[in-house]
């Protein structure tokens, strides 16, 4: 994993700092209050209905 | 006085084309990773400035500079582009030519073929060129080895890991575009760097 110390700078952008932070995290599907990745929703399972009930 | 970050500032001067767009993508993702802050003649929006002053004053501000003089092909009115080996020149002019820090400077030049500027380029003979054969892989571990070397630093990760944090970007890069509404012709550079520094910046907090 890349561990060196970013160099990051203010430069003029038609996007913000905030709208990448947010997009990535979506796109990763990280929970930001956490900083972990939701892992998919399982599907859920469907109703089994007993027709011989 | 040198720019606080001269000892980290990597001057970009490559083709900024759709031909190019990986190979540049591959340059700054590198130059990121290593700790070090990628600029280029598209970094800068002062109308009042004219473009030649515009590149000496980023080139006098950085330490680093990666020159791909590999762009030899005549464009679609029949000329070649000059741009890149007169950048590359402005750089060794200041090297020779600037104060001790200007003297400190280092450069890592890329051709598509080992020697092929011998063709077109005779006076870089003796300078030891990187041939990247068009290999993202090839230009991202040169990157990285010229950066270990001539800076000597040891927080560099190694070529693999960079490689394989780039591709994870790339495979990416397409759906966070979506997100945002932007589009991969039009993305300035200023916005490419502000992408991969969250990136990182996201990938490196999970690790943490």
């Amino acid at each position: 994993m890349i561990q060196a110390r970013l160099k990051t700078v203010e430069r003029k952008t038609i996007v913000s700092r905030a709208e990448v932070k947010a997009a990535w995290a979506k796109v990763l599907g990280i929970h930001e209050d956490t900083k972990t990745v939701r892992p998919s929703p399982k599907p859920s399972k469907k109703t089994v209905v007993n027709k011989q009930g | 006085m040198a720019d606080p970050q001269y000892n980290s500032n990597v001057f970009i001067n490559c083709p900024f084309d759709a031909d190019y767009r990986t190979n540049l993508h591959a340059i700054v993702f590198t130059v990121y990773s290593c700790s070090f802050k990628p600029i280029s003649a598209l970094s800068e929006d002062n109308g009042a400035d004219n473009r030649l002053q515009k590149i000496q004053n980023l080139i006098e501000k950085s330490r680093y500079s990666i020159h791909d003089i590999s762009r030899t092909e005549l464009n679609d009115k029949g000329f070649p582009r000059f741009n890149m080996p007169f950048e590359a020149g402005i750089f060794f002019g200041a090297k020779r030519f600037g104060d001790k820090d200007q003297k400190n400077k280092n450069a890592l030049i890329f051709e598509k073929t080992k020697f092929t500027y011998q063709n077109y380029l005779s006076d870089l003979s003796g300078i030891d060129t990187k041939a990247h054969d068009n290999n993202p892989d090839i230009i991202i571990r040169g990157i990285r080895d010229w950066l270990k070397t001539s800076s000597r630093r040891t927080t560099i990760p190694g070529h693999l890991i960079i490689i394989d944090s780039f591709n994870k970007f790339q495979s990416q890069l397409p759906a966070i575009l979506a997100v945002m509404d932007l589009e991969i012709d039009t993305l300035p550079f200023n916005d490419l760097c502000l992408i991969i520094e969250e990136f990182l910046k996201t990938v490196m907090s999970l690790s943490n």
